[in-house]
């Protein structure tokens, strides 16, 4: 039981606080990010754990996280809002051009962001280059380049 | 499914410490019992919480003899309190508690099952009193 219940409170609370973080704490790959992930990954395994290093419990953890996940992948195709709340929508944060300031604010995305993400995606150089700027679910900035005619 | 049956088994205890694992047993005459959980997993740390009663104390020392395959199947981490000697018999050993006065004691024994499967240990106290303890150790 003991197991059960601590992989689910891992689980939910992982879910909360990285949600509370927004969605950039995840697709962001700087070194100190990697090095924020492994220490959250070991301080996990340690609570999740315990003492109890048998076969069993590990077997227990695997399929409760599994099923939790399956549960709220479920629980997200059925409640709309649900899916909305917890991976949020894809946010606008350059519009024809022009950066949306507000909303770059709320998801600490700034224009060195968007434009990193310009040169690995479409090669391009400049702001103006660029028509859309997109923060998807994940994290992750789509763009959308303007027309070579009216660059 | 199976995964939902297994989730189940585990949260009423069937595979490890909960509801159905939770286990009291005591002797005829109530001077020893012990709370333990039946099922237990391999390596993980566990307690045996034993009560004696007052009865089983002589000339200010308590003994407490644990038949000898609680030794050869798990990994004793630690006996709360400290016994002052223990004595090693045939098929068992003996752990002798200094005790002031006449109330009864709580004995906390600390262990990590090493083998699989059944087991029952026999755990007496000093006057003859004694119990049995069934456990069932999973991989």
């Amino acid at each position: 039981m003991d197991s059960v219940v601590r992989g689910l409170i891992v689980y939910v609370f992982l879910l909360i606080v990285f949600r509370i973080s927004g969605r950039r704490t995840l697709s962001e790959a700087t070194t100190f990010d990697l090095v924020l992930l492994l220490i959250i990954s070991e301080t996990t395994q340690q609570a999740m754990v315990d003492n109890d290093h048998s076969i069993t419990n590990a077997f227990l953890l695997i399929i409760t996280l599994v099923g939790a996940s399956l549960v709220l992948l479920t629980v997200k195709a059925k409640f709309p809002a649900v899916s909305r709340w917890l991976d949020g929508l894809p946010v606008v944060v350059v519009r024809d051009g022009r950066l949306e300031r507000e909303q770059m604010s709320r998801l600490r995305v700034d224009e060195d962001d968007v434009l990193e993400a310009a040169r690995m995606l479409h090669g391009l150089e400049r702001m103006e280059q660029i028509k859309h700027a997109v923060v998807e679910r994940d994290g992750a900035i789509s763009i959308v380049p303007r027309d070579k005619s009216s660059a | 499914m199976a995964g939902a049956l297994v989730v189940a088994l585990a949260l009423i205890g069937l595979l490890g410490p909960g509801p159905l694992s939770s286990t009291k047993v005591s002797s005829p005459d109530g001077v020893i019992s012990a709370e333990y959980q039946k099922y237990t997993r391999n390596q993980a740390r566990r307690e045996i919480l034993l009560r004696i009663s007052g009865a089983a104390i002589c000339d200010g020392a308590l003994r407490l003899s644990v038949s000898r395959n609680f030794s050869r199947t798990v990994s004793i981490e630690s006996i709360h309190p400290e016994p002052r000697e223990t004595v090693a018999g045939r098929d068992h050993l003996t752990y002798v508690f200094p005790v002031a006065g006449a109330a009864g004691v709580e004995v906390k024994l600390r262990f990590e099952p090493d083998r699989l499967g059944p087991h029952e240990y026999v755990i007496a106290a000093g006057n003859g009193s004694q119990i049995r303890l069934s456990t069932f150790v999973l991989p």
